[in-house]
């Protein structure tokens, strides 16, 4: 079920709750480190082993927390309450970042982290309001915590006036919270980065997802007259898009994606050979970097939906002329030789 | 790092009530506390919509959505009836 990013009140919350079912979510890949709502918090290697296989794109959509109520250290009733997402990877960093003693509160957000799930109104008001009102906490407090990047999807005003709970917005990373808890919010807490090592997370996943299309690009330098080196320049346009383009993107010149895609694909210009056929496969390969560097703003987390349409609105029609005349010359190419 | 200036967010600071829920809550402090909540970098908005659902005095409004190229490919092809069903929404 998507429940759309939208404001609402009270009333349609609470009616839609009592429509809606969850299904069981599977505890195959906490079971280990969890002894009733207790979380052992110590990483194990098979915590690593499945995330490593995540990241590489392995069950990527199914790896799940129960939702309900964990206690993470010795929590007591003054400790604070968060809540957070059941994507395991998302409960993983709490497991290694959380070291004072919480009570977290895992809600149904399909497996999907925090600020997606947000966006699209799955981490929103009215799975926060369900699962406030379907868990007793022993507290003395009044206070929920939510992350920061939660904000998209909760009407924190709205949650406060059905369950009463005042809501405060953590920070934007795990690492901070025990500093947040302690000292409380400093500026840099609440900013979202973009450091080279998120740059470079989805890399490896989106070079495996590559790869099917390299079957291809092998098959189609297998073809008569096609240039030999057509699977390497497709295997280079795809590692110029999805490593070179995420290492440099603080230096490239342009606002538009598809444009430092361009720039950098004129690395593949030393495949060019004497025949034309090659000048149409290497506008292929750099056609497909653009590509891959056009959806990298999907990735990022400064651009805009506004932004991206506009960018689009030229990159689209730009990259059909040229996947037409890149095409054409091939073909071109092949006649040249035929005859 | 900064992305193209066209966001649609804005702000009636008449209606503001000053409870600063929107400071808190953007990841890219577009808001500001001069005199009052300013909009002062707006050019940083991605229009997460974070500051419009949190402001209980509807004094924010921002045409919510994600940049996400392939999200807007995605959603121009399930236009189409034939091609929605080769379609997974496994991405956020």
């Amino acid at each position: 079920m998507n429940v759309k990013a939208s404001r609402s009140d009270a009333y349609s919350i609470l009616s839609e709750i009592k429509q809606t079912h969850r299904a069981v979510v599977s505890d195959r890949y906490v079971r280990h480190i969890l002894k009733d709502n207790k979380v052992d918090l110590k990483m194990h290697l098979i915590d690593y082993l499945w995330n490593l296989g995540i990241r590489l794109g392995i069950n990527r959509n199914n790896y799940k927390v129960p939702t309900g109520l964990y206690e993470f250290g010795t929590p007591s009733a003054d400790s604070p309450v968060l809540v957070t997402c059941n994507y395991k990877l998302t409960f993983d960093y709490l497991r290694r970042y959380l070291k004072k003693d919480y009570w977290v509160l895992v809600i149904d957000t399909d497996g999907v982290n925090v600020w997606c799930a947000a966006g699209k109104g799955r981490f929103g008001t009215l799975e926060v309001v369900r699962m406030l009102l379907n868990t007793k906490l022993s507290v003395n407090h009044n206070e929920i915590i939510l992350p920061q990047l939660a904000a998209p999807g909760v009407e924190s005003h709205l949650v406060t006036k059905i369950t009463k709970k005042k809501i405060i917005y953590g920070p934007v990373r795990i690492e901070d919270m025990d500093a947040f808890i302690e000292h409380g919010i400093t500026e840099p807490m609440r900013h979202v980065t973009f450091n080279l090592k998120n740059r470079l997370l989805l890399a490896p996943i989106e070079l495996i997802s590559s790869l099917k299309y390299m079957g291809a690009a092998y098959l189609l330098g297998l073809l008569p007259f096609m240039p030999k080196e057509t699977f390497w320049i497709f295997l280079a346009a795809s590692a110029i898009g999805n490593v070179l383009h995420p290492v440099l993107l603080p230096v490239l010149p342009f606002k538009r994606f598809f444009l430092n895609g361009l720039l950098l694909s004129a690395l593949l210009l030393p495949f060019v050979k004497a025949d034309v056929t090659s000048i149409g496969v290497v506008m292929l390969g750099m056609l497909y970097t653009s590509f891959i560097t056009l959806n990298f703003t999907g990735s990022t987390t400064f651009t805009s939906l506004t932004g991206v349409e506009r960018e689009m609105s030229t990159a689209i029609p730009f990259m059909l002329k040229w996947g037409a005349v890149a095409t054409l010359t091939v073909i071109v190419g092949i006649l040249m030789e035929v005859l | 790092m900064k992305y193209l200036d066209v966001a649609t967010l804005s702000f009636e600071k008449e209606k503001c009530i000053g409870c600063k829920r929107c400071l808190e809550v953007c990841p890219h402090q577009v808001f500001e506390m001069r005199e009052g909540i300013e909009l002062s970098h707006k050019d940083k908005c991605i229009e997460c919509g974070a500051c419009q659902m949190n402001c209980p005095a509807s004094a924010i409004t921002v045409k919510v959505g994600t940049g996400c190229a392939s999200a807007v490919i995605k959603d121009y092809l399930k236009r189409f009836k034939s091609v929605r069903r080769f379609l997974k929404d496994k991405c956020c």
